[in-house]
Parts: C-alpha cells; sequence; structure tokens
C-alpha cells in the first residue's frame, strides 16, 4: 500500500512539475486582474462604532465604512434565498439573527474585525414568517399563527437559554405588513381595529383601539403596519403613499397629528424623509426633516442624487451634532450614503453587481487613425486631389502620434489593444441595469437602467451581438432580451455595448418571448438579425428588414426549446413560421444541468494521432446540446442520466447513467468533449467524468459538417476521477483559433477557481500505452488540485454563480469573468503565453550581449590583423 | 447539403435552482439536530503576525451546506447537523488545512476520521472535538527566478566554452616560461621518437623510396618549428 501511495505522490510530483508550472508570479498580482466585492440588497443597516453594520438579502453580514466605499469585513452566512437576515442589532456587540422559517441562528460579531464572538442556534416546530426583538439582554421570538394565536419565546440573548415561552390566544394576528413590532409590544392591525400586547413582560393583556378613531378618517381602507424606530414605542400606519405615526404607552396609544411618507425614519428626535423634487431638474431628490414631537418642518436639503440610479427609500440615519448620515437603497439595489445638512453623496455602491445574469465580452472599436487608414481604400477613390489630401493628412496624424508617443491613443480613451487584451465587459443584472465594465481597470464604464425588467425564470437575460466595433463607422449593436416585470411579455433593448448608448430605449413587445436567436447572415450594415420565437410558435424578426435574410436561410434554420421536461425542434418554413420536426420526452426525470458549444468556438486539430501515425477523427458536431436529468429510484436513490442530442435531427447521440448519483450537476460540452461532474452518493464523493466522441478512422465530410449526414454513432471514450472539491461552476477556456490546450476552469465553495488542464481528463485509450512521446499522461484516480492552480489565489470569492470566458486576440489567452456575490476578472494562459515575449525578458541584458559581441568581433579583427602584419615581418 | 444549426442561450431552465438547493441531507426527516465542534491551530508565526485571523477563516461542512465560525481562541460549533456523514473543511485565504470526515450515528455517536476518496472503506481515525492543524502556509505563487552568477557558470553551455577559452588562453602563457617550454621541447622530442606520426608511417611505407617527397616534408616542419 505504502508503495502505492509512493508511485501515486511521484506520479503527481512529476505532473506538478510538468504541468502547473501556470501559476502566476507574486509580483504580478494585481497587474491583469482585478476583484470587486458586493453585499447584495441591503436589507438591515445600523450605524455602530463610526461604521456601518449591514445585513443584506443575500444573507450576508458585513461592516462599511463612512468615509469611502470599501468594505471592512464581510461575512457569508448560510446560502440565500432558504435563509435569510431575521434582525441586526447594535448594542455593544452586534448581533444577528439569521435563518430559514424553522431554524435559526443567533450570533453575536465584533465590530472592528468582525470575528465571531459567540452563537447558538434553535429550530423551531413552526414553518411560518416570525418576528424577533431584543430587549435588553432578552431575544423575543414571535410566531404568529394567522387566525388563531401567537407563540411568545424568550431566550437569553448570550447563552440561547430558554426563558418563559407563552401562548396568546389572538385571533386578530396576521402575517407580514399586517404585523410590526414596537419594542417592548406587538402590534397587529385587524378589522379596523389596532391590536397590541406587551411581550416582555409576563402579563397576556391585549389592548385594542378603532383605527378611525385613532386617525379621525373616515374610511380607513387597505392598511399596512411598518416598524418604526423611535425614543417612543410606536409604529407607522400606511395607507398608500399616506403614513402616520402611532405612538402606543402603556393601554394608551395616539396617533400623531401630522403625516408622513412611508419611507420616513427617525433619527434623534428628527424625522427624515425623502421627496421627489420637482422644482430643480438637476436634483430630483429632497430630504425634508421634521421635528418629532411637533411635526414642523426643520430643514429641506436638495441632494446631488446620481442619475441613472432608481428610487431611493431610506434605510437608516445618524446624527453627531448638526452633521447627519443617511444611509439609501434605491429599486436597482445601488446603496448611497448622503451626508447632510449640504446634501452631498459621499458614496455610491452599485450592488446590482452581485447578482449577474447574463455576460458578453465586447471588442473595442479601432482608432480614428486606423479608420482613416481603412477607408482610404474605400470611401475617397474616386479623385486624385482628394485621395492625395487624405493621404497627407493621415500620414500627418500617423507622425503625429508616432512623436507624441500615441497620445491620441489616450486622449480617445476606449480603443482596441494590438492584442485584444482591452474589452468591455457588458453585465445584464437580475433587477434589470446593465453595465459596461473596462477590463484593464475593472471600472464601470456606463450604466443604464431598465424599469420593470426581470430575468427569463428568474434565471437568465439575453444578450445578442448583432455587431461588433469591427465596421467602424457603424457602431456595435448589442441586444438585449428579458422580460417584464409585471406582464410576462418581452422586452427588446437595443444599445451600443461601447458606449451604452440607447438610441431607441427600451421596446415593450406585445407577445411572451419563448426563444431567440442570432441569424448567421448579416445584412448590407453588417447587422445579423434576430429570429424571435413567440409562446404562440408566431415568428418575429428583428429588425423587421432582416425578414428577407431569413426567409432566404429559412431552408437551413433550426429551432430548439427546452422545457423542464421536453425537448422540441422546429424547423422554418420559406414564409416564416415553425413546424415541430422532433421531440424528445425526458419523462419524469428532471432537468438538472445543459450546455451546449460555445458559438465562436474553433476545433483547430481534426483528430488524434495514434502511436502508429494514424489519425482517429474527432467527431465534432456544432449542433449537439449536452444534458443531464435526476431521477429518484427506489432502488438506487436517485439515478444521473447524461445525453447529448443533435439539435438538428433529435437524435441522440450517446447516453449514459450513474446509479446512486446526486446532484449539483455541472455540464461543460466542449470540441469533442463533455466534462460532468455530479456526488457520488455510495462513496459519498464528487467525481468528474469525461466523455470524448470520435468518428473513426476516416472522415465522412472533411469540408462540411452535416446533422443528416450520419452513417454511424460516434465512438465514445469515457473516463472517470475523484474530484477533491465542491463544484459549483464550471467552464473552459477559449481562444481565437482553438490551437492553445484547454484548460477546464472550476469554481468551488471554498471561493477558489481551479484550472484543470483537460489533458488530466482526456480518456485514455485502452490498448494504447500511455508516455511523454504519445502526450499522455497516466491515469490518475484522484485530479489533483494544488494550490498554485488556483487563479485567483488568496482572493476567495463569495458565492460563485458562473463563469464566462472569452477569446483575446492573443492565440495563447483568453479571459475569465467570475461572477457572483464577487466579480473577479482574470487572463489565463493555458500553453503560456506562447506568442509574447515574458514580461520579466530583459531587454537591457540581450542589448549589452549583443552590443559586447559586436565591439569584441571588431577589436578582435583589428588584434587579428595586427598580428597577422607583425608575422609576415618576421 | 450543408446544414447548420443556430441557437443561442436557453430560456426554459426552471428546474436547475431547485436541484441546487436540493443537495442531499439524507436523514432530512429526523429531527434530532447535533453539532460538530473543533479547535484551529495555526502556525504559531500566523498568530502573533495577523490577530484577525478568525473573521478571515471559515468552516465548511459538505461544501458550504453548513457554515461555521471561529471564535478568537480558535474553536468553532456548526449547529443544527442532522446525523449523516459530513467532511469539514477549515477556509482561510492563506493556510491549507487538512480536512476531516465527521460521521455522526442515529444515536448521537461521534467518530472523526481522516478523508480517503480512493480508498473509501480504509479508516483512520483522528480525536473528536476535532483539532485542526494548518499543515502549511499555501503556495498560490510560482518563485521567480533570480539570476545567480554560480547557476550562469555551472550552466554546461557556458561550462564548454569557457573551458577551452581557458585551454587556448593560458597555454599559451605557460610556454613563454623558459624551464616549461624547455620541458614541453623534451617531452615533444620524446613522443616525437617514440610515436611517429601514423601518418608518416603509413606514407612511408606505402611511397617507399620516393626520398624528394619526404626532403619536403622535412623541411616544411622545419619551417613550422621556425614560427613556433
Amino acid at each position: 500500500m505504502a508503495n502505492f501511495r509512493s508511485i501515486i505522490a511521484t506520479i503527481s510530483l512529476t505532473i506538478f512539475s510538468i504541468n502547473f508550472s501556470n501559476a502566476i508570479y507574486e509580483d504580478q498580482v494585481g497587474k491583469f486582474d482585478w476583484k470587486r466585492s458586493f453585499i447584495g440588497k441591503v436589507k438591515h443597516a445600523r450605524f455602530h462604532h463610526k461604521r456601518l453594520i449591514v445585513t443584506t438579502q443575500e444573507n450576508v453580514i458585513a461592516s462599511l465604512s463612512l468615509k469611502s466605499d470599501q468594505i471592512l469585513w464581510r461575512q457569508q452566512l448560510e446560502s440565500p434565498p432558504d435563509h435569510q437576515p431575521q434582525l441586526l442589532h447594535a448594542d455593544r456587540d452586534i448581533i444577528s439573527v439569521s435563518g430559514s422559517k424553522n431554524s435559526f441562528y443567533v450570533r453575536a460579531w465584533d465590530t472592528p474585525t468582525g470575528s465571531l464572538l459567540w452563537e447558538w442556534s434553535t429550530v423551531t416546530e413552526r414553518n411560518v414568517d416570525s418576528f424577533w426583538a431584543v430587549n435588553g439582554e432578552i431575544l423575543i421570538h414571535i410566531v404568529p399563527i394567522p387566525g388563531s394565536h401567537m407563540e411568545v419565546a424568550h431566550y437569553d440573548v448570550k447563552t440561547g437559554e430558554s426563558g418563559k415561552s407563552r401562548k396568546i390566544d389572538a385571533t386578530w394576528v396576521g402575517g407580514w405588513n399586517k404585523c410590526a413590532t414596537a419594542n417592548p409590544y406587538f402590534v397587529c392591525i385587524s378589522n379596523g381595529q389596532l391590536f397590541w400586547v406587551d411581550i416582555v413582560s409576563d402579563e397576556s393583556k391585549v389592548s385594542s383601539h378603532s383605527i378611525q378613531a385613532l386617525t379621525g378618517e373616515a374610511d380607513p381602507g387597505n392598511l399596512q403596519l411598518m416598524e418604526f424606530e423611535g425614543p417612543k414605542p410606536g409604529v407607522l400606519l400606511l395607507r398608500g403613499a399616506n403614513a402616520r405615526l402611532v405612538e402606543i404607552e402603556g393601554g394608551s396609544v395616539r396617533a400623531l397629528s401630522y403625516s408622513l411618507l412611508p419611507n420616513a425614519i427617525c433619527v434623534e428626535n428628527s424625522i427624515f424623509q425623502l421627496e421627489a423634487n420637482l422644482d430643480n431638474p438637476e436634483k430630483l431628490i429632497r430630504v425634508k426633516s421634521k421635528n418629532l414631537l411637533t411635526g414642523h418642518d426643520e430643514m429641506s436639503v436638495e441632494i446631488d442624487y446620481p442619475l441613472g440610479l432608481g428610487g431611493p427609500y431610506i434605510v437608516s440615519g445618524e446624527c453627531r451634532g448638526a452633521i447627519c448620515d443617511l444611509l439609501l437603497s434605491s429599486t436597482d439595489n445601488a446603496l448611497t450614503l448622503v451626508r447632510l445638512p449640504e446634501g452631498k453623496v459621499i458614496w455610491t455602491r452599485e450592488e446590482a453587481l452581485s447578482d449577474i445574469v447574463a455576460v458578453e465580452f465586447f471588442e473595442l472599436p479601432v482608432s480614428e487613425l486606423d479608420v482613416s487608414i481603412e477607408n482610404e481604400f474605400t470611401t475617397s477613390s474616386n479623385d486624385v486631389i482628394n485621395m492625395l489630401s487624405h493621404r497627407l493628412s493621415t500620414q500627418t496624424k500617423q507622425l503625429y502620434s508616432l512623436v507624441l508617443g500615441g497620445q491620441l491613443m489616450a486622449n480617445n480613451g476606449l480603443v482596441r489593444d494590438d492584442f485584444g487584451l482591452h474589452k468591455i465587459i457588458v453585465v445584464a443584472t437580475s433587477v434589470g441595469k446593465l453595465f459596461g465594465i473596462d477590463t484593464l481597470t475593472g471600472s464601470i464604464v456606463w450604466s443604464y437602467r431598465l424599469p420593470n425588467v426581470k430575468p427569463f425564470n428568474d434565471v437568465t437575460m439575453m444578450l445578442l451581438v448583432q455587431r461588433t466595433a469591427r465596421y467602424s463607422p457603424l457602431p456595435a449593436q448589442c441586444l438585449l432580451l428579458a422580460q417584464d416585470a409585471n406582464s410576462g411579455a418581452g422586452v427588446i433593448f437595443k444599445f451600443d455595448p461601447i458606449s451604452g448608448d440607447s438610441p431607441r430605449g427600451i421596446e415593450r413587445l406585445s407577445y411572451k418571448i419563448k426563444q431567440a436567436m442570432l441569424l448567421p447572415s448579416e445584412d448590407e450594415n453588417h447587422l445579423k438579425p434576430v429570429l424571435v420565437v413567440a409562446s404562440d410558435n408566431s415568428l418575429h424578426v428583428y429588425p423587421d428588414d432582416g425578414r428577407k435574410i431569413a426567409e432566404k436561410h429559412a431552408e437551413m434554420t433550426f429551432v430548439y426549446t427546452i422545457d423542464s421536461t421536453l425537448l422540441r425542434g422546429y424547423k422554418l418554413t420559406p414564409n416564416l413560421s415553425i413546424g415541430q420536426v422532433w421531440e424528445v420526452n425526458l419523462g419524469p426525470s428532471k432537468l438538472v444541468a445543459i450546455s451546449t458549444r460555445p458559438v465562436s468556438e474553433r476545433v483547430h486539430s481534426q483528430g488524434r494521432v495514434l502511436p502508429d501515425r494514424s489519425v482517429y477523427y474527432k467527431y465534432v458536431n456544432p449542433n449537439l446540446i449536452a444534458l443531464a436529468t435526476l431521477i429518484d429510484d427506489p432502488v438506487h436513490k436517485h439515478v444521473l442520466s447524461i445525453l447529448l442530442v443533435d439539435g438538428v435531427t433529435g437524435l441522440v447521440l450517446y447516453s449514459t447513467s450513474h446509479k446512486r448519483a446526486n446532484g449539483p450537476v455541472h455540464l461543460v460540452h466542449s470540441e469533442n468533449w463533455l466534462v460532468y461532474t455530479f456526488f457520488n452518493e455510495r462513496f459519498r464523493r464528487n467525481e468528474i467524468v469525461a466523455a470524448e466522441l470520435y468518428e473513426g478512422g476516416t472522415q465522412s465530410n472533411s469540408t462540411a459538417f452535416s446533422s443528416f449526414g450520419l452513417s454511424q454513432l460516434p465512438h465514445v471514450q469515457t473516463q472517470s476521477y475523484i474530484l477533491p472539491a465542491n463544484p459549483v461552476s464550471m467552464a473552459v477556456t477559449l481562444t481565437e483559433r482553438g490551437i492553445t490546450n484547454k484548460f477546464l476552469l472550476v469554481g468551488m465553495t471554498s471561493g477558489g477557481v481551479v484550472e484543470i488542464p483537460w489533458i488530466l481528463l482526456q480518456p485514455r485509450f485502452a490498448d494504447i500505452p500511455c508516455g511523454p512521446e504519445e502526450s499522455c499522461i497516466p491515469y490518475m484516480p484522484e485530479i489533483p488540485l494544488p494550490a498554485e492552480a488556483t487563479i485567483n489565489y488568496n482572493q476567495s470569492l463569495g458565492r460563485i454563480r458562473g463563469i464566462e470566458v472569452a477569446p483575446a486576440r492573443l492565440e495563447s489567452t483568453s479571459h475569465v469573468l467570475v461572477y457572483g456575490l464577487d466579480l473577479f476578472y482574470t487572463r489565463v494562459a493555458p500553453s503560456k503565453t506562447f506568442d509574447v515575449l515574458k514580461e520579466d525578458f530583459d531587454h537591457r541584458l540581450i542589448v549589452l550581449v549583443l552590443s559586447g559581441l559586436i565591439i569584441a568581433c571588431y577589436v578582435t579583427k583589428y588584434m587579428a590583423s595586427r598580428k597577422l602584419l607583425r608575422q609576415s615581418w618576421k | 447539403m450543408s446544414l447548420k444549426l443556430w441557437y443561442f442561450l436557453i430560456l426554459f431552465l426552471i428546474d436547475i435552482y431547485v436541484a441546487f438547493s436540493q443537495t442531499s441531507l439524507e436523514e432530512e426527516n429526523e429531527t434530532e439536530r447535533y453539532a460538530i465542534e473543533g479547535k484551529i491551530f495555526l502556525l504559531s508565526d500566523y498568530q502573533t503576525r495577523q490577530a484577525n485571523w478568525p473573521a478571515s477563516t471559515r468552516i465548511h461542512v459538505n461544501g458550504g451546506q453548513l457554515v461555521g465560525f471561529v471564535k478568537k481562541d480558535g474553536s468553532f460549533i456548526v449547529h443544527n447537523v442532522p446525523s449523516g456523514s459530513y467532511i469539514v473543511e477549515v477556509l482561510n485565504p492563506e493556510y491549507t488545512f487538512e480536512p476531516v470526515r465527521v460521521e455522526i450515528n442515529s444515536r448521537g455517536k461521534y467518530r472523526a476520521r481522516k478523508v480517503n476518496h480512493i480508498q473509501t472503506s480504509l479508516i483512520i481515525q483522528v480525536p473528536y472535538p476535532l483539532s485542526m492543524k494548518a499543515l502549511a502556509k499555501t503556495r498560490y505563487f510560482q518563485v521567480r527566478e533570480q539570476w545567480r552568477i554560480t547557476d550562469f557558470i555551472f550552466n554546461p553551455m557556458v561550462l564548454m566554452m569557457v573551458l577551452p577559452l581557458l585551454l587556448v588562453m593560458l597555454l599559451p602563457k605557460m610556454m613563454n616560461d623558459p624551464e616549461t617550454k624547455k620541458e614541453m621541447e623534451q617531452i615533444q622530442s620524446l613522443t616525437k621518437f617514440e610515436l611517429p606520426e601514423m601518418s608518416d608511417m603509413v606514407s612511408n611505407f606505402l611511397a617507399g623510396s620516393s626520398q624528394s617527397a619526404n626532403a619536403q616534408q622535412n623541411k616544411k616542419n622545419q619551417k613550422t618549428k621556425k614560427r613556433q
């Protein structure tokens, strides 16, 4: 056994030295990578010891600086959306309560460092939304059972020891919006009456009062209750956009005479609220403060609210003397800190970026100079004098830029570089805000907010590239397809991905989008038309004049849709309608993962060379759809099935199944292979399987692939390995021409993203010896994941959701964007940067050596001739 | 006929997220919940250097199904654990820890053992409550090759260049010394006597009587001697 182990160890050691010398050097940190951290949409916020403590819907507790938008510390609690923060209390320490509906974690945090002080947890039997309150050293848990009673339990905050718990008969108890805590009371509204009960003391006396008598309004209408923190226990009574503050004292209750807005908060006897400012078109938001006791207006400040953010509301505030800080959150999840009385915005955080649903990389347009050179042959070729002046002007420009060392480039800002390393990443977020991000710096170049837009099935939006920036002066054009948040109908947004301009703005469609795709051919403006399939199977082309192109290619265009259990393939008819051709029913099993080949991927080598120097041809089908399904099984618990379906014919080319296998399943399909991971329940470990498709010794059609021209099913080679990690996302590197080796990028729950060379996973042929001359690494059961293979080194990423890859113009390099709670961008070079000099290449040394050699040549030449002369005189 | 299918993102991915959240809590219906306890020990230099290490350390049970946080003294508790088998990992950006498998049976008995993915039945027990020691500082970076003079000198190419150069440069210098010159000449003369040149011998043997050629050769030899 020990022998076996040592063999493994030596093999893996040699492998490391061969393959994983790809890690970056320590001095390269931050040179071409960047990381932006986010926290999500803020739920609770407290000012505490000159810092801000927030909990968010991502179930994160974090501390933010008041001076800059920096995160001081951040702790990710249990994964959302099942677990949500319930309460944030800042007293001496910070106490957070978070959890799902029936299990809760109470934790206390150290304010300066963010380390845990103490924690305990509790499990309740009830499975309903509940309320929490802290009173001194007691934590109170209120579980309302609507229409019946409520259960109040007391805990010691520090130890979690159960105190008194009691049931209060209360038929008036409602759910969220109808009840609120007003320490030490619990208040509800029901049937036009306001009920409240003291939850801290022992007595269970329920008091009530008529709302009509309280507010003096005849018709109470649809009322809601909101928590309100003031010097006295009170709640906000909401009716539409109008709110009244109701204060409770023992058995009596009174409503304050003035009315407020629903987003009012109270800071030290002043009430702050935001109002729309219609007088000044540049400062649209105004903060108004009122005296709590009298209701008189104290001040009204117009704030420099940044344009492009959504409608704000106040989350929390703090006053130190005359200076007040207000924390605003907006409908697009942005977080803003405003300082009063100046009304200055101190910082803004775009928290929308913590939930990205679609990513696309865009090349930048070429510089003006290059454009003018290109234009010389197209535009002004008819007139000799014109051509001369054009030539002269471009060459002066060239000379100018040569002398000034490319300053012309810097002035223009976003221009293409030689290697395509500078790009713009366009991301669409779940709140419907689009961002353009610069790959070099990670800064936001532009943002565009689309109101009332949501992703399809809350999972994805579509970014379709109609025209790249290659065809200047025509700008690049991109389409975003999403869903209307209210009606569910389709939404199309056309924009220029480089500048973020949109001439037409958002267009709301009258139909629901079922599927959309880009047609392969361009029109005269180099625009690829987009074909949209509506839910009633009618076809729409965008832009409208792309219809002709669509009709021309209708014969060769196929569409597929994927439901939770059904795959359907359609064929276009010449009069632009679709007819179903095939259907694959996945039956009772559930679709868990899906993958298709990246559209821009190129396969460089057509086959694999065998030891007898014959070629074993790859089966490269661009129309393949890889699917994974799971089904419960009485014997094997769960069964995982993997299918490869041709998207044109609906033919299942390959299928396999794994017993006692469970999710999470991740699939990656690229070139002629497929990689998937799953959890093996029998051995309780994650496994990764590679499957490769081959056509065989002969290639059926070397010029063009046809899904119909299939004479026999492809040969499949498979091999499986142990993956000693928990994958959350998987992607494969993509390069311009596909010559470079492939790396699999695996995002793990630990917050790391590792690169695994495809050659480690590639299935070995059983009958062929494996050795260095066949560029084959002997089979290892466990895939090594050394720390050097972590592309984000020590910058752990929170809750990775996806990895997006795009090729650079340099063949060796591809761009990688990892998104989730954090954004991380880097460049990877799977075969090392073989096409550029290393950055530590010593230019000085080579110049020194060369000049030294030249000088030595001349000196020795001179000396030799002198010696020769002397000798011949002897 | 070339047929092409052009497709893009898929809209109807309804159940993927459901499946994600459905990860296996095997004995879900058993109500009894346990807690996994342990303590973390870092390498001593780290503790003194960076007081804030507990805040950047997390405990993941089964890849983040359950999480735990570390107190300032290094201890941790993961609550709400149903009976089952779990892998406990310590995540710290600077240090590497070995994961441990903790098994809790339905009667609440704990057993901790080393994680072995290849031989899953092999049991090497470790003490419970867990004590997790940092294995080493995580090496994320490659070490840059530094230019060292010894590396340069012992480079075989350099050795191949330098040694003949030394011979070429030094040997003529040694010749200048009169004593060594004499010695050398002696040696040369000795070798000449004992080992006549092979080609000469062969040519002499073949040519036999052609004396004139021999004379010429002698002359040439004399000339070269002069030059030296």
